[in-house]
């Protein structure tokens, strides 16, 4: 699935992580300094959202998806 | 006939690699994850502090008597004794038992009572990373020679 090439996904995927970013710095956290940020637990919400996203989608594009099979090393139980 | 060249072609693709791979990142993943929680939730080695002035009072007192009120034994900012290898974090205001560093990822410091959990999570995370760009990279390339295959 491609929803856009390259040229624009790539500055579009940047400006998103910036507004992510900068929109939870600026108006959610609102913290001044660097060290301010050290006492909210933004880094490790966005390590533990990153782990959990990385074990749904190992599930649905790995372990469910059509070459499952393949994945899971019996290519020819499911195939023939 | 299309049917048996698709399952033939299908069968010389060798992929038993890949289930040892899909088992060994779910493994990997979670511990690591476990290990992380432990970590986060973990008392990482708090040193006791005075709250009271009587308390903050007597332990001056006591140290001064010892010898040994100096920035080493005594912390000032908690106002008590600290043992050796106990170092002020100024994130959570609080003395930690051998310190490591305070860790905006585990959102704890790392001390004495966590850093073998942290130590872990770490070694696993770096296992896990190259496991998981590894199968995904595979699970793209499979199912285009899937694709392939049944196109023929």
């Amino acid at each position: 699935m491609v929803l856009f090439p390259w040229f624009v996904a790539v500055p579009l995927a940047v400006g998103q992580f910036l507004m992510g970013h900068i929109g939870s710095i600026k108006f959610l956290l609102r913290t001044k300094t660097p060290n301010d940020m050290l006492q909210t637990p933004y880094y490790t919400a966005v390590f533990q959202a990153s782990a959990f996203w990385l074990g749904v989608i190992w599930i649905h594009r790995i372990v469910l998806s059509k070459s499952s099979s393949l994945m899971l090393g019996i290519p020819s139980a499911k195939e023939s | 006939m299309q049917w048996f060249l698709t399952s033939c072609r299908l069968t010389f693709i060798d992929t038993s690699h890949l289930m040892w791979l899909n088992l060994g990142f779910i493994v990997t993943y979670v511990t690591a994850l476990y290990f992380f929680y432990g970590a986060v939730m973990a008392d990482p080695g708090w040193i006791k502090n005075n709250t009271s002035i009587e308390a903050q009072k007597a332990s001056v007192l006591q140290m001064a008597d010892r010898g040994l009120l100096d920035v080493r034994h005594f912390c000032t900012s908690c106002v008590t004794q600290r043992p050796l290898r106990s170092k002020h974090c100024k994130f959570c205001n609080r003395c930690v038992a051998k310190f490591d560093h305070h860790c905006p990822w585990i959102y704890n410091c790392i001390g004495a009572k966590n850093h073998r959990a942290f130590m872990i999570f770490l070694a696993l995370f770096i296992l896990c990373v190259p496991m998981y760009a590894y199968l995904s990279f595979e699970c793209k390339s499979l199912f285009h020679d899937v694709c392939h295959c049944r196109s023929l």
